[in-house]
């Protein structure tokens, strides 16, 4: 306090100098109030009070500038105040950013950044940011994805500056941050704070404006003075005001924004209705008659509100049910802290995903998915263990790490307990990097999307129109309606439900695809594959398993069983396929003595007897007294089918003989005969001999079979197929992501089945981890319900708002009825679109 | 109602060097960049100093007209028990005896009296304190609103002495407008000191306690003088500009409290 004291201006006080001035305000302290004796004399109890206040609040500081005397520096002009808004989109300019953020669009010279938008509220939204190259000269597109509030800018630097841009698009109400940009998150925190208050403001405003409203309804009963009337209505009229230009005032900018860049949006007419509803009140209240909206309107800012929260809110949901790395990651992680230095000890402790960093410690029991990038610690598990790699490789068969070996998340451990010293977390991993093509296939747009987001814009044209249309008809008819009316349809007209249907309903669909397993990288496939067309299926790997089985048997079967166990130490296809055949069985036999000859077969003892094994020419010249008459129409017969013979020799005679053969996927024919059903013509191309080939296209009920056809035959074979029944037909290749790559990349939709999702999605649109037929017709089936999924809710949305309009224009639907369906019908269709069973339902 | 009004922008102007004292500290805090912004500070441009400051005057706006609504709902209260009670205009008189009343002891207190003065209950003032710390964190300019709005929180007894005058007008219309009329008597002392005339000002303060107690008395002497002056029988008067209301609800009809005969 005596700190205080001191700051109290030196002000000649003349003859009371003796006592101070009042601490507050500075004047003389009266004599009736002096105080003996205090440290702090006061003029007043008010100054007093409010030196107590203003000390309580922390606020000391106010007095020491006070005393500070500093005039004003005059004021600035325009340009300056501006220039601080500018500033803050200068770095967008800076060569550091254009070389973090921005990636070349192709050879064109273009390049492409992407920007989190603030105040992004609805499809109408997606219109106008997408207006952006014709309020900005040198911007080239631009499209916004509704549900993250990211717009992807495509501009020319040779002929327009990054920062221009920025203030374009923040000249017409959508603030952009860099992407990965704390200042982002932070506009998002507040974005969602502000729009609490605003709610909670317009609430209480509307509780405030009802009960008013009470009192004017009961008073018409009670005979009430028109004194009393008159200053209920003005208080009403002051709340709603209050609701219109505080919480309301996100209508009208949004509203401002749009008429800038001279397209329409959904808060035009919104804003319009709020306003004429206003006018009348005031003009009501003022002139003492007609119907006052108060109530209504300050309802109606609230409602809209919180409907758009609720909006907010779904369509968040929506975003992170595609939040695709969740699909092949886990979301928590075991860090372990304070490990030895070999990575043994230490204490366990569940870390969610985004907090794990690049040199953390991992624990991961068998059965777990890598939550990250690594390299396998010696610790724990000191002979490694195996890991399922197929997402990345596409190799199904488990593979053995070693400590120090590389890890990849997404990966499975199936082995034994491990621990991982993180090299790369989050979005910097190898399953980060294939996610990203996918995401950008859920903020891709395809032709249905950019389709419906015209057709909304146009619709809130119409709608404005038929609104003013309202208001005039029923001017003519009953004026003291037509301020309702025309407020009821142009705030049930909102376009909302029709521009979120579509891409919410196709960004749901590709969610449900990834965690079934099927990664689709460009949403336009989904559209190609509902139509119909020609499938290319590749043979080996795609109809069939893609590794020999014994497929028959003949002669000794203990012999073959014996011949298994002779195998036992080759990894070639055969001597795996033979073993699986054998099961436990081949354990059984003792194993003395085994001499391999590379890719022909294996000489041996087995329990006391010679035996070979191998193919037929090995085995016959490894037993030169073999029975070559009795073996060889089988052996040929086999071979003409395209199975590969082997036979089985003991004590220099041929014993037994196993076919082996690519198995057909027993699930091919029901899949090729359910796509032949949907209008899809159904071929193979295949490398192999026409023989298996035909084999194969027979067994699972295809006709057109291509064999011998080299990677390059396959291209051009895709390349230059013609519709065979008009226009709107595509063409799908399934196969091989490596082999087939190129096939996959000239067709209209390339569906991999193999080689890894990472090298796949490079070539082909569509890509499947568990490579069955019945997964490839789920897919086609996925499609052509994710498009008709589509229509309804089109349709649904649209008969909705034009039932609805209609109900309001003739007066069925108040203002209010009106703010209340609007949200319902938005939130209809997200529901509508999230829960339809596009991928993964049943057949 | 001009005169009434013009009467009020008289005496607010003539005691605002009072203002000045009360609210300049916090009124030149409010227009300074924000607390913490360090020497960067400076760089807060006269334009938005120049918003701050309308934003401040018209968050006082709001706050007052907002006060003095209420102070004329309060006196609708009043006047409609004495119109009971059968006695016409009761919020006025009582009005105007309490400023004569507020005035008379300002006076006493500067001739050595010491006078218990009625204090503001103490949950006010911790309100107060604790609106003006969250309205501390705001931006620059929402935070010039918000203190100007909160100074109706101060607890001045210049500015409750116009809240009576205001309860005193029996009409929440009426109250409004006269807070209104005491507004822009403050906003040239006001201005002043936020731009750094304070040295003038505080000499004119010193001299501001008697000012500002005659101004008191004169004025709730005038508005009582007015009241009784209204012609009797002849219905009752508009508050705002003392011409009888006429007997039929109309567009003027908004400050009337048209009790029809």
């Amino acid at each position: 306090m005596t700190a205080v004291a001191g700051h109290t201006p030196a002000i000649d006080t003349g003859a009371a100098s003796a006592v101070r001035p009042c601490a507050h305000c500075a004047a003389r302290v009266p004599r009736g109030m002096i105080e003996p004796g205090a440290a702090e004399q006061f003029c007043c109890g008010g100054c007093r009070a409010a030196y107590h206040m203003i000390m309580s609040s922390g606020l000391s500081a106010c007095y020491r500038l006070r005393d500070r005397f500093e005039p004003v520096r005059a004021v600035a002009s325009g340009p300056e105040a501006g220039a601080a808004d500018g500033a803050a989109f200068e770095g967008f300019d800076s060569p550091a950013y254009a070389q973090r953020a921005a990636s070349g669009e192709g050879d064109s010279g273009l390049l492409r950044v992407e920007w989190v938008l603030e105040n992004v509220r609805c499809a109408a939204c997606v219109w106008l940011v997408e207006r952006l190259p014709r309020l900005c000269p040198g911007v080239a597109a631009a499209r916004l994805d509704l549900g993250r509030g990211v717009a992807q800018v495509v501009w020319d630097p040779s002929r327009v500056r990054l920062s221009a841009v920025a203030r374009a698009l923040a000249g017409i109400g959508y603030r952009p941050h860099a992407l990965r940009d704390e200042s982002a998150r932070r506009a998002r925190a507040r974005q969602d704070r502000a729009a609490v208050v605003r709610v909670a403001v317009a609430g209480a405003c509307a509780g405030n404006a009802m009960l008013f409203a009470v009192a004017l309804y009961a008073g018409m009963f009670a005979q009430m003075e028109p004194a009393h009337r008159d200053l209920f209505r003005a208080f009403g009229l002051l709340v709603t005001l209050v609701c219109v230009l505080w919480p309301g005032r996100v209508f009208f900018a949004g509203a401002w924004g749009a008429l800038r860049a001279r397209s329409p949006h959904l808060d035009v007419p919104i804003a319009l209705a709020i306003a004429v509803g206003t006018a009348w009140s005031v003009r009501s209240t003022l002139l003492g008659t007609g119907e006052v909206y108060s109530d209504s309107l300050s309802m109606l800012v609230f409602v809209l509100l919180c409907g758009r929260m609720m909006q907010r809110h779904q369509q968040r949901w929506a975003c992170d049910a595609v939040e695709l790395l969740l699909c092949l990651t886990p979301s928590i992680a075991s860090v372990v802290h304070e490990a030895g230095a070999d990575g043994s000890g230490g204490s366990l402790r569940r870390t969610p995903i985004d907090a794990v960093r690049a040199g953390d410690l991992v624990h991961v029991e068998p059965g777990q998915t890598f939550p990250a990038d690594g390299e396998l610690m010696p610790c724990v598990g000191s002979a490694g263990t195996e890991i399922d790699a197929a997402l990345l490789t596409g190799e199904s068969r488990p593979q053995r790490v070693v400590a120090g070996g590389r890890v990849c998340a997404g990966t499975v451990n199936l082995a034994s307990a491990v621990r991982v010293r993180v090299t790369a977390a989050g979005d910097q991993t190898r399953a980060a990097g294939l996610m990203r093509m996918v995401e950008r296939a859920s903020r891709s747009r395809p032709p249905i999307v950019q389709l419906t987001d015209r057709a909304a814009g146009w619709f809130t044209v119409v709608m404005i129109i038929v609104g003013l249309a309202t208001l005039g008809a029923w001017l003519a008819i009953d004026a003291s309606q037509a301020a309702a009316r025309a407020v009821a349809v142009m705030v049930v007209a909102c376009p909302c439900a029709l521009g979120l249907a579509t891409p919410m309903t196709i960004s749901a669909a590709l969610g449900r695809a990834a965690r079934g397993g099927v990664l689709i990288k460009d949403a336009a496939a989904i559209e190609r594959l509902s139509s119909r067309g020609t499938v290319y299926f590749d043979k080996t790997g795609t109809l069939t398993a893609g590794r020999p089985r014994v497929l028959r048997t003949a002669g000794d079967r203990r012999a073959l069983e014996r011949a298994a166990a002779l195998d036992h130490a080759s990894d070639h296809p055969s001597a795996r396929a033979l073993r699986d055949w054998a099961g436990d069985a081949a354990g059984a036999h003792r194993v003395d003595s085994a001499r391999a000859t590379l890719g022909a077969g294996v000489t041996g003892v087995v329990g006391g007897a010679p035996v070979s094994v191998g193919k037929p020419t090995y085995v016959y010249a490894a037993c030169p007294g073999a029975d070559r008459l009795r073996w060889g129409p089988g052996v040929e017969a086999a071979e003409r089918e395209g199975l590969s013979v082997v036979l089985v020799a003991e004590r220099g005679r041929v014993v037994a003989m196993a076919a082996l053969g690519d198995e057909i996927r027993p699930d091919a024919r029901q899949a090729v005969a359910a796509l032949g059903a949907k209008g899809w013509s159904v071929a193979i191309l295949s490398g192999d001999a026409p023989g298996p080939v035909r084999a194969v296209a027979d067994a699972v009920g295809i006709d057109a079979a291509h064999s011998r056809m080299s990677p390059e035959d396959k291209l051009a074979r895709v390349r230059d197929w013609r519709p065979l029944a008009g226009p709107g037909q595509v063409r799908v290749m399934v196969g091989d992501g490596v082999n087939d790559a190129a096939a996959l990349a000239a067709a209209d939709v390339g569906i991999a089945v193999h080689g890894g999702a990472e090298a796949s999605l490079a070539a082909a649109d569509v890509y499947l981890s568990r490579p069955t037929m019945a997964g490839i017709a789920a897919v086609f089936r996925g499609c052509r319900r994710t498009v008709a999924a589509v229509r309804t809710n089109l349709i649904v949305s649209v008969s909705y708002n034009v039932l609805a309009v209609a109900a309001a224009a003739v007066g069925l639907i108040g203002p209010l009825g009106a703010a209340v369906l609007m949200p319902i019908s938005s939130l209809t269709v997200l529901a509508l679109a999230l829960r339809a069973r596009t991928f993964g339902g049943p057949a | 109602m001009i005169a009434t009004l013009s009467g009020i922008v008289l005496a607010s102007l003539l005691g605002s060097a009072h203002c000045a004292g009360m609210c300049g500290a916090i009124a030149t805090m409010s227009l300074e960049p924000a607390r913490g912004a360090g020497a960067g500070s400076r760089r807060a441009g006269g334009g938005q100093r120049a918003r701050a400051a309308v934003a401040y005057h018209a968050g006082r706006l709001v706050s007052y007209a907002l006060l003095g609504a209420l102070a004329g709902v309060v006196g609708t209260l009043v006047d409609m028990g004495g119109d009971l009670a059968g006695v016409r205009r009761v919020a006025g008189v009582l009005a105007s005896l309490a400023m004569v009343g507020c005035g008379l002891g300002v006076l006493l207190v500067h001739a050595g009296c010491a006078v218990r003065w009625p204090r503001l209950p103490g949950v006010l003032g911790g309100l107060a304190s604790r609106a003006h710390r969250v309205a501390w964190g705001l931006p620059m300019v929402w935070r010039a609103g918000a203190i100007g709005l909160l100074t109706a929180l101060l607890p001045c007894g210049w500015l409750y002495v116009f809240v009576t005058a205001a309860a005193g007008t029996g009409s929440p219309v009426g109250g409004a407008a006269l807070m209104a009329a005491f507004w822009l008597g403050t906003v040239p002392a006001l201005a002043a000191v936020g731009l750094g005339a304070r040295s003038v000002l505080a000499r004119v303060r010193l001299r501001s306690g008697v000012v500002s107690a005659a101004a008191m008395i004169v004025l709730g002497g005038v508005l009582l003088w007015a009241g009784a002056a209204a012609p009797a029988g002849a219905g009752p008067a508009c508050p705002l500009c003392d011409t009888p209301a006429p007997s039929e609800p109309s567009a003027h009809a908004i400050g009337s409290r048209g009790r029809t005969p």
